[in-house]
């Protein structure tokens, strides 16, 4: 079982449900591509990086996986409606969000007080404030590009 | 320290057990944690032929990765000797732990003491090796003689 963290480029506090659907379905492509931890259990020592790329391209959102050495997956939805894809420039914005939401992350679990592999829920202002950050980052460096 | 009256042997040694038992886990918290954070920027590259050879060269990577970054960030330095079967089973020697070096002098007295400590330290063992995905047993050995003593063995049985 893992945790993952739904990380909304649009920054709602709830995402519509439209959303929340594709990023289920691309749960069940991320763990296509990654193998399920019975029929590959040493998978993660097979990886030779966290990122993996654009795993559910579509119309209007595209969504970006990432994956942690201790198989905690990381998801970005994208809205790409207002942004020309320019594929090589996009992804370095991506993968510095990614570094950044990984970092929430390794910070919260370093905190003692935190429930090992459990839900991130409130109160965890510091790792909502970061993310926060790193999204809007983000959205900057994408809108000044196009 | 003397005991107060009244509690049996049993109770004292049930004590004992709890006490260990918690500075596992302990161990454990600070092993799961402190790999995340050494891991962070660090992938595996572990191949094999056929999925037992993927197995042991990836158990390997871990079991190295503890010996190397993860006990030259708790410990100053790395573990002195690694032995392993390649099934599973590793025994991890350090020949100067700093965490014994300051033992009573009684030869006795001391290796009660050091095989409370190093309750912690197998503790971290089964926290890194955990974060890692990799379910394990760990025991702890004392192998001090009379000229060295602070030497000890930790036995990783992987499940």
């Amino acid at each position: 079982f893992y945790q993952d963290t739904c990380v909304n480029a649009n920054s709602s506090r709830k995402p519509p449900i439209r959303q929340a659907l594709m990023m289920h379905a691309a749960l069940d492509r991320l763990e296509e591509i990654l193998g399920t931890s019975k029929k590959t259990p040493y998978g993660r020592f097979q990886r030779n990086s966290h990122w993996l790329g654009s795993i559910c391209p579509m119309e209007e959102y595209e969504i970006y996986g990432y994956v942690t050495s201790s198989d905690v997956k990381i998801l970005a939805l994208v809205d790409r409606s207002g942004i020309i894809p320019l594929k090589k420039r996009k992804e370095i914005d991506i993968k510095i969000l990614f570094t950044a939401v990984h970092e929430s992350y390794v910070k919260h679990t370093m905190n003692p007080f935190s429930k090992i592999r459990s839900k991130i829920e409130e109160p965890c202002k510091e790792f909502e404030e970061r993310i926060q950050a790193a999204i809007k980052q983000y959205n900057e460096a994408a809108t000044i590009e196009s | 320290s003397t005991p107060p009256s009244g509690e049996s042997e049993e109770e004292l040694i049930f004590a004992k057990e709890m006490a260990a038992a918690k500075m596992e886990r302990m161990g454990y918290s600070v092993g799961f944690r402190l790999c995340e954070r050494l891991a962070q920027n660090r992938t595996f590259s572990a191949s094999g032929k056929d999925p037992a050879m993927v197995a042991a060269a990836a158990q390997l990577e871990a079991v190295k990765f503890l010996c190397k970054e993860v006990w030259m960030e708790i410990f100053r330095k790395q573990i002195d000797k690694l032995q392993t079967n390649h099934r599973g089973v590793f025994v991890l020697k350090d020949l100067e732990l700093r965490w014994l070096t300051r033992l009573p002098p009684n030869q006795e007295a001391a290796r009660v003491t050091a095989i409370q400590l190093l309750a912690f330290p197998c503790g971290i063992i089964r926290g890194t090796l955990s974060n890692l995905g990799i379910s394990a047993v760990v025991s702890c050995d004392f192998l001090a003689d009379g000229q060295n003593m602070s030497a000890c063995s930790f036995n990783i049985k992987i499940k």
